[in-house]
């Protein structure tokens, strides 16, 4: 396959030696937040060719470190949607699983280097949520090399969908003769469960060797080797996925490991999910009243998920304003009811336990990419913000 | 074909033609000019061009015995080529139900007779590729021709792929980038021995890499490298900012024209390709853009600092190079088509005003007369 070359983040001078980018540093903070539950105190994390090497608590800073109020993990935004819009989803079609996300994401997007510099290190990037089934999901780093495997992050595959309002939206009936292949199924939520439905069963009583590639991907999804990463903001489309995957395993095609995105109103019956050992992620808190299909995302929906012992990861989506980016939204949650640490692990180590990509990134530990952020206080407190970023090893955000 | 009047040479200029020559055949003449600009960076003064056959015999010797010489007060340079263009193909250049089509030959939408030509003709243009639409992915082989003489230049110039967003626009499969790159994947690996794609594959011929945006060049310049292609690039307006992946892939890029007032991006990418050394020609675009358009881009060019000899290479050699006639056209030089322009002064200059054209040695536009073009 092609790799779209990556030339994002100006680098500009920021530690550049012998033309090489610098990926050796070492940071001082007065507090270390691991995302593991450890802190540490008076910490120094060392950074060995953009790796964490070692992290030794309870020393001065030496001389040349670069010393900091905070450390933390670069943060992982599992709803990243930096996508090309319409063109990183296949529109001939509503089941398209062999699409690519790689070539839905534009390298020199600026958004990368503003995530950057929010904080976010690490992304997941889907087709948009225009087709029932859109196709494989990519996890980038938001700043690095020139080539886009370079920044890639191989984690569990994802297959991304949308159940909701979304898929059906461009659909029409034709009146009188049809001009466009957006006279089709579905108009409707009814529709959207259908395709899905439809797409699944045939994978299902297809032969295992030989139906094509789609199928077989589709068949990886039916027994869990591929994640399905399903866009459904409301209790109804939850439902919808969750019966999808029981109906699965009723029929003996195997168990789907579901990721519900946007699950904004996931808080509302809990139970199902914790039956189906289903995770979240949750969109970005509304200004007020509804959010996305018109759900409802109570302050405290972190919160809720968390007593009722429902993984889930914050995300900011494309973090296009600075209310909407992804510590603005961990310091929503805290407001809701998060401890600091519950939900520093909901933008580092949970998303990226959700994308199985833990060891390489999502916590400040050794032998993990050195996708650092450093912080002038306390992180998400109002007050506070990234005054330093890492991304593997190499600092695109000078705290100095 | 077009009938076309041979005007006596002795009518165009004040010199009296040689006489006494036993044996002058009727389609040879030598033009002397006051500059003559060959093309290839270099430029002669006061120089005779002899032609013969509609073939360039000789620069820069002396006008054999017998031979009309033409004496013009100007610079003789070689005609311009725009790679792109689609006014003759009155809309038949875009096959709309399918967006790969690889073989389709965009020569049997070329109307030799179509009135527009003359607008390309008084700007100084004798070869256009016709190129299919921008909404296709795989549109066909364009075609070289002349727009003075009707005549097909190379019938089978460029393979020409559209890898931008123009191409997912309309509601035919695919309408995305994954889309677009897996049909053409697939559209290269089924390709027939000596089909287009095969022979690009093979680097047989050239390719024009429809692509604007910086990721769609990234791409272009990556999907060219690893299907072994070799050609140009077509728009790139942003190319300084990735000017590094755009040298390694070895094309070379085709500017659309600037709209006037257009921010600075096409002069800024021309002048960081200069310094790459890396080629660019142009698009003619007359049908969108107006006949002047491509003059007038080159003079925005060098109003931006780029050498006046680089504009004219990018009209001329560089145009034939990348389309794959660089043998026949593109310069004046022994053996290549008479394909030659008189202007009032420099031809990179905005106020000079073409005052002959000659197509395949054919004298096909006299600005200098009251009968104007003779075509």
């Amino acid at each position: 396959m092609i790799l779209t070359s990556l030339v994002l983040t100006s680098m500009g001078a920021l530690g550049v030696q012998d033309g090489q980018p610098k990926d050796d540093w070492t940071v001082h903070a007065k507090k270390v937040y691991t995302s593991t539950g450890v802190v540490h105190e008076n910490a120094v994390v060392v950074v060995t060719d953009g790796k964490i090497t070692a992290v030794t608590p309870g020393v001065e800073a030496p001389r040349d470190a670069l010393s900091v109020a905070v450390v933390t993990a670069g943060m992982v935004d599992a709803g990243a949607r930096v996508n090309m819009g319409l063109e990183s989803v296949e529109q001939s079609r509503e089941v398209t699983p062999s699409v690519d996300a790689r070539y839905g994401v534009d390298p020199f997007d600026t958004r990368w280097a503003r995530l950057a510099s929010s904080g976010v290190t690490t992304t997941f990037n889907r087709p948009l949520d225009q087709n029932c089934i859109g196709g494989l999901g990519v996890v980038l780093k938001t700043a690095g090399g020139p080539l886009l495997h370079e920044r890639m992050l191989e984690g569990t595959p994802m297959m991304c969908g949308a159940i909701g309002s979304q898929p059906s939206q461009r659909n029409s009936p034709a009146f009188g003769r049809p001009d466009s292949f957006y006279n089709r199924r579905p108009t409707t939520r009814m529709g959207v469960e259908w395709e899905w439905r439809q797409a699944f069963f045939e994978a299902g009583q297809a032969p295992s060797e030989g139906a094509g590639a789609e199928v077989d991907l589709l068949q990886d999804v039916l027994a869990g080797k591929i994640g399905t990463f399903v866009q459904a903001w409301t209790t109804q489309d939850i439902r919808t996925a969750v019966y999808l995957k029981e109906e699965m395993m009723r029929e003996g095609f195997g168990a789907m490991r579901i990721v519900i995105d946007c699950g904004a109103e996931a808080w509302k019956e809990p139970d199902m999910l914790v039956r189906t050992e289903t995770a979240v992620v949750l969109p970005p808190f509304p200004d007020q009243g509804r959010t996305g299909d018109q759900a409802l995302m109570p302050m405290d929906v972190a919160a809720q998920l968390r007593d009722a012992g429902i993984p889930f990861a914050l995300s900011a989506h494309d973090g296009g304003d600075a209310q909407g980016r992804l510590a603005v939204q961990a310091g929503f949650a805290m407001r809701g009811g998060l401890t600091r640490e519950e939900a520093l692990r909901a933008v580092t180590l949970t998303p990226a336990e959700l994308l199985g990509i833990e060891a390489r990134v999502g916590s400040v530990e050794v032998g993990k990419d050195a996708d650092l952020v450093l912080w002038n206080g306390e992180p998400f407190e109002i007050t506070s913000k990234p005054v330093g970023v890492l991304v593997d090893g190499r600092l695109v955000v000078d705290p100095r | 074909m077009l009938s076309l009047s041979f005007l006596a040479a002795a009518a165009l200029a004040p010199s009296v033609p040689a006489a006494g020559a036993p044996t002058v055949p009727a389609d040879a003449f030598a033009i002397r000019a006051r500059v003559v600009h060959v093309g290839d960076g270099t430029s002669l003064e006061n120089a005779v061009v002899v032609v013969r056959d509609g073939k360039v015999a000789s620069v820069g010797g002396q006008a054999p015995d017998g031979v009309t010489l033409i004496e013009v007060d100007g610079h003789l340079a070689p005609g311009f080529i725009g790679l792109r263009e689609s006014v003759g193909a009155r809309g038949e250049n875009a096959e709309t139900t399918r967006k790969i089509t690889p073989t389709a030959e965009l020569v049997r939408a070329f109307d030799p007779e179509h009135p527009d030509w003359q607008h390309l003709v008084e700007q100084g243009i004798t070869a256009v590729a016709i190129t299919p639409s921008s909404s296709r992915i795989a549109g066909g082989v364009a075609p070289l021709v002349s727009p003075a003489t009707g005549e097909v230049l190379a019938r089978r110039a460029l393979v020409c792929l559209g890898l931008s967003s123009r191409s997912l626009e309309n509601d035919v499969e695919p309408t995305s980038y994954a889309g677009l790159f897996a049909h053409l994947e697939q559209a290269f690996a089924e390709a027939a021995a000596d089909s287009p794609l095969a022979l690009a594959r093979a680097g047989r011929m050239p390719v024009l890499m429809e692509a604007v945006s910086n990721a769609e060049v990234a791409n272009a310049a990556y999907f060219a490298q690893e299907m072994g292609l070799k050609g140009a690039l077509l728009g790139a307006p942003r190319a300084w900012e990735v000017v590094d992946i755009v040298r390694e892939s070895g094309l070379a890029v085709v500017f659309e024209p600037m709209a006037p007032g257009a921010p600075a991006h096409v002069t800024r990418s021309a002048l960081a390709l200069e310094k790459a050394q890396v080629p660019f020609a142009f698009t003619a675009d007359v049908a969108g853009r107006g006949p002047a358009a491509m003059r007038m881009t080159a003079a925005a060019m060098q109003r931006a600092g780029v050498a006046p000899a680089t504009v004219l290479a990018a009209m001329t050699r560089n145009a034939a190079e990348i389309a794959g006639v660089a043998a026949t056209h593109g310069t004046i030089a022994a053996g290549k088509a008479a394909d030659l322009v008189v202007w009032s002064g420099p031809p990179t200059d905005l106020t000079s005003r073409v005052q002959h054209v000659f197509a395949g040695g054919q004298h096909v536009l006299d600005a200098t007369s009251d009968a104007g073009a003779t075509r």
